[in-house]
């Protein structure tokens, strides 16, 4: 350390130490003039003697400097070069090593891409984005959920320290936007708050930004702007119509800007103050300089329980606030920090395993090198510097295959993006290869290399260079024994991977086969805002009876009905609390999953009504109020007794009077349970239908603006352009929001088994390839270095097959000990992921049977070879041999 | 190439042979040094007597030796280097290791030539 020091301080100032040497130089030289003189020279040939005899004094000095300042750089450089040389050398060895590593490198690199988009890189146009967070109430699984608008507003009043909150609407919405003429087009707009882009830092690019006391304002997105309205100046000013409401836009945002969020938005609208306090909102916030982000969140957690108490919100019932770092990923981070970990951890495996490959590949060859590491050793070079050598050789081609994997990863994101079933919305998530890509890649390979470097070059430079000189490459028993170990590590690590693979596959086909409770085949799911038109109605039942009738006579439309809420994506929406209405005192309230219907909602998704009937034309806003529950509720509540005539206390939320009222409800059907979204964790929810028609009598006022159609189609042709153009037809105001089939919803529910399931296939793929090289490689090791003993057995008289049985042996030995070891570990990490994936049993024989033949057989087939080298006709010449 | 590993073949004894002069006979000056070697060498003046340098460099780096500024007998100033505690173990070491490597090179070149 202290050498280090003074050659970095000689590197510096360079002066010192020079004209240490000049002196010391000097003084030498006078000596030698002085014992020259003795002699009886004259001075001017004793000078000139003795500078002859004291040599080139410039490069004297050269040398010295050399000695003196950091001589390792330059060693470094030409160990990088002899490296390279030697790669070079055997270009099948770098080929597949560099290829493999290059294979776990990318895979690494391409999650890290998407989890630096989602999490590390700031979204564009953002000043100081390090300064922000996200606020919401806290959620189980980390996350936040939206406040309401009112909740937001009283955090902005009492925060001390966040120089600026703000809030924006937790989804875009498509909303009709008329201009000029009368036919709505679509157009993805989101409320935010005026001081929105201020605290933002974005700045327009056209116009200005919200201000305070701005009601019915717009600013555009600069490429909508650009695409929709030519890039026009004269836009800033005019006049819009979205959903009904004028609006002007005073300005386009920044070029750069793109929300902050992964959802795209092509308009954005101010929350005015006369907009409804209820709305749902993720709220955001500049933390001030002088406080950091800890004290920030703790703050917020003591305003929101103040306002909880100030609200009168008992207790149990009130949501604690909490912040949230600053991401794209906003309210979701945690999830998303999970799921990337998980798939990190997946595919670090493959990494580990290519390395354990070129590892034990590289103590081979060092072994090989072994003559001329001690030869090098022999005439000088120490130890370490023969460590370092090997090592940097290790850097070298680890590097190279960073650089392949960095390629290999753009191709692999681009791959993923394309792999995703269409998106529901659209999606800004830029996978830019930023600073953060490239130095991770680059450090994971320099780690990598170190790590699984350091004891080959250690073992490589251990060899006492007496015994190897004499014996060749015959004492090297150790090194295989290291080489055998990661030969196992790789089995190992190949087991987990393909025991994992297969299970994520099994969940996948277990969700598309298991039974929903429900028929999404030809269904068609279509999402319209019926405040569009912006005007207000008496009952839901006025805007929505006619169109959904009118659908349903509709020539290509079997059948159709309306929800709240269609199955495939969220379970239900949370409308208040129920409990049997038949018991005084009932304890067991809780609850539900709550859906508004039509009439004939089962019949067109095919979901069984097991006793009662459906809702009728009958069950209107003024009739008795009726319900249909569920399986799972009604057992849950009157188990082995009929639920059908029984009253259901409804305790819900009213939106008039702002309270929480009981009304008793009868319950007139039973339909099938169904899991929707539940398909990834299997438990059916209780549910409570209620009739679109009585929704207000509930209590639940703009629970309906938003409905979803829901259609059964005759032919194969999709019903959104039908549905689109009744639509339209009935209101020009109008636009789906949504249209897709049912199944595609489903399927983009499956997306996280799906990645998980492709990603740890095509990884169980590769680890499976390389620890076939691995056994391949160690069985031929070994038999090369037991050549000398099996030819002295052949020729003793051992037969052939004896010898190929000893070589089989050893490697049905390597797969035994890698079986027993990932086995258990698969086994293990298996049951830590049944918790969290329905449908995937801890251990699942057939699997395991499975993959235990499949590496036996691999086992078998990569001693092949080896077993017909060590017995093929020459082998009397290893006889002779050395 | 040649020429440089040369020099590498050198150091090694190089350094070993300072150690033991300065180990044997005590504080010494480069010029002092280089006459030493003059004389222990079969042929005298084979040794650029600057050849020296680097290797005290060398060693004083390592701690095994530590230069002071002094007077000559004749009273001219020089840099006297002195063994430390840490080289008188290295001289052991190194020369245990050279014996061995010696042998080695000597069996190398037998069996190779």
């Amino acid at each position: 350390m202290r050498r280090f020091f003074e050659r970095l301080l000689n590197l510096l100032r360079l002066r010192w130490p020079d004209q240490d040497l000049d002196r010391e130089i000097d003084a030498h030289l006078a000596l030698l003039q002085d014992s020259y003189e003795a002699r009886g020279l004259p001075p001017d040939a004793a000078r000139r003697a003795a500078r002859l005899a004291l040599g080139n004094v410039a490069h004297i000095k050269e040398q010295h400097q050399d000695s003196r300042t950091f001589l390792w750089v330059e060693d470094m450089c030409r160990d990088a070069a002899h490296g390279v040389r030697r790669l070079r050398r055997s270009p099948v060895f770098t080929a597949t090593a560099s290829l493999s590593l290059a294979i776990g490198i990318g895979a690494n690199t391409a999650i890290f891409t998407v989890a630096n988009a989602l999490l590390f890189r700031p979204p564009s146009g953002v000043a100081a984005p390090s300064e922000l967070l996200v606020i919401g109430s806290a959620r189980g699984d980390g996350g936040v959920n939206p406040v309401n608008h009112a909740f937001y507003l009283e955090i902005a009043r009492r925060t001390t320290s966040l120089t600026s909150v703000f809030a924006e609407e937790l989804f875009p919405h498509v909303m009709g936007m008329t201009a000029g003429s009368g036919i709505a087009e679509p157009v993805l707009g989101r409320y935010v708050t005026a001081n929105f882009f201020n605290a933002l830092g974005v700045s327009p690019s056209r116009g200005r930004a919200f201000e305070d006391g701005d009601e019915a304002a717009a600013v555009l997105d600069y490429d909508y702007w650009k695409r929709r309205f030519n890039s026009d100046d004269a836009m800033v000013g005019q006049g819009l119509r979205v959903n009904g409401r004028p609006v002007t836009i005073v300005g386009v945002a920044a070029q750069d800007f793109e929300g902050i969020g992964i959802q795209k938005c092509d308009i954005w609208l101010v929350i005015g103050s006369s907009g409804p306090k209820s709305r749902n909102v993720i709220a955001g916030g500049r933390v001030r300089p002088d406080a950091s982000f800890a004290t920030a969140a703790a703050e917020l957690r003591t305003v929101g329980d103040a306002i909880n108490h100030d609200k009168g919100i008992p207790e149990d019932q009130a949501r604690r606030l909490s912040a949230l770092p600053f991401s794209r990923a906003g309210e979701n981070r945690n999830i998303v920090r999970g799921f990337g970990a998980v798939l990190m951890a997946l595919v670090s495996l493959v990494l580990a395993a290519a390395c354990a490959n070129v590892a034990g590949i590289m103590l081979t060859r060092s072994t090989a090198r072994a003559r001329e590491i001690a030869l090098r050793s022999a005439i000088g070079a120490g130890r370490a510097r023969l460590a370092r050598q090997l090592l940097t050789e290790t850097i070298v081609l680890f590097l190279l295959s960073g650089l392949l994997g960095i390629g290999l990863a753009r191709v692999l994101t681009g791959l993923a993006m394309r792999m995703l079933p269409p998106l529901p919305a659209s999606i800004v998530l830029p996978m830019t290869m930023d600073w953060r890509v490239l130095l991770f890649a680059l450090s994971l390979s320099v780690v990598a290399a170190v790590v699984f470097g350091v004891l080959p070059a250690l073992r490589g430079s251990k060899l006492d260079p007496g015994s190897s000189l004499k014996d060749g490459v015959r004492s090297s028993s150790g090194n295989s024994r290291l080489r055998t170990v990661f030969v196992v590590g790789q089995i190992a690590v190949s087991v987990l991977l393909v025991v994992l693979a297969s299970s994520f596959v099994r969940v996948l086909r277990h969700a598309g086969a298991a039974d929903p409770g429900f028929d999404p085949r030809r269904v068609d799911v279509a999402t319209l805002d019926s405040s569009a038109t912006g005007e207000q109605r008496a009952g839901p039942s006025t805007f929505w009876a006619p169109l959904i009738d009118r659908i349903r006579q509709a020539p290509a439309v079997e059948s159709a009905s309306l929800a709240r809420v269609p199955p495939g994506g969220f379970e239900g929406i949370g409308l208040g609390g129920v409990a049997p209405g038949d018991r005084p005192d009932p304890a067991d309230a809780f609850a539900p999953a709550w859906n508004i219907i039509d009439r004939g909602y089962f019949a067109t998704l095919r979901i069984p009504i097991l006793s009662g009937r459906d809702f009728t034309e009958g069950d209107t806003a003024g009739a008795p109020l009726v319900v249909i529950v569920g399986e799972t509720l009604a057992r849950r509540f009157w188990p082995g007794q009929p639920a059908i005539g029984r009253p259901l206390k409804l305790e819900v939320f009213n939106a008039r009077s702002r309270r929480i009222e009981a009304r008793m409800a009868t319950i007139v059907g039973v339909a099938g349970d169904i899991r929707s979204s539940s398909l990834i964790d299997g438990l059916a929810e209780p549910y409570v239908y209620v009739p679109l028609a009585q929704s207000e009598a509930v209590g639940s006022l703009d629970m309906t603006t938003q409905m979803s159609i829901v259609a059964r189609r005759r032919g194969d042709a999709s019903l959104a352009p039908v549905i689109a153009a009744i639509v339209q037809d009935a209101d020009q105001r109008l636009v789906l929001a949504r249209a897709e089939s049912l199944e595609n919803s489903i399927a983009f529910g499956l997306t996280p088994q799906r990645v998980l399931a492709t990603i740890s296939g095509f990884m169980g793929l590769v680890a499976l390839l390389l620890a076939s090289m691995g056994i391949y490689g160690v069985t031929a090791y070994t038999v090369a270095l037991r050549r000398r003993e099996f030819a002295i057995r052949l020729a003793l008289g051992a037969s052939r097959a004896r010898v190929v049985r000893m070589v089989f042996r050893q490697g049905a030995w390597i797969v035994g000990v890698g079986l027993g070891i990932g086995v258990p570990l698969a086994t293990g990490i298996g049951q830590v992921l049944s918790v969290f994936f329905y449908g995937l049993p801890a251990a699942h024989v057939p699997t395991l049977v499975g993959t235990v033949m499949l590496f036996i057989s691999i086992g078998a087939i990569a001693s092949v070879l080896p077993a017909g080298h060590a017995v093929r006709d020459g082998w009397r010449r290893a006889l002779q041999e050395d | 190439m040649a020429d440089s590993e040369r020099v590498e073949l050198l150091h090694g004894t190089l350094d070993l042979i300072v150690l033991r002069a300065l180990a044997t006979m005590g504080p010494l000056h480069a010029y002092a040094l280089a006459s030493r070697l003059e004389q222990l060498a079969e042929n005298p003046l084979t040794l650029n007597q600057g050849t020296l340098y680097p290797a005290l460099v060398r060693l004083e780096q390592r701690g095994w030796i530590k230069g002071t500024w002094r007077q000559t007998e004749s009273r001219r100033e020089a840099k006297y280097y002195a063994i430390t505690p840490a080289g008188r173990r290295a001289v052991e070491d190194q020369a245990a290791r050279w014996r061995r490597l010696s042998a080695l090179v000597n069996r190398l070149l037998l069996d190779e030539g």
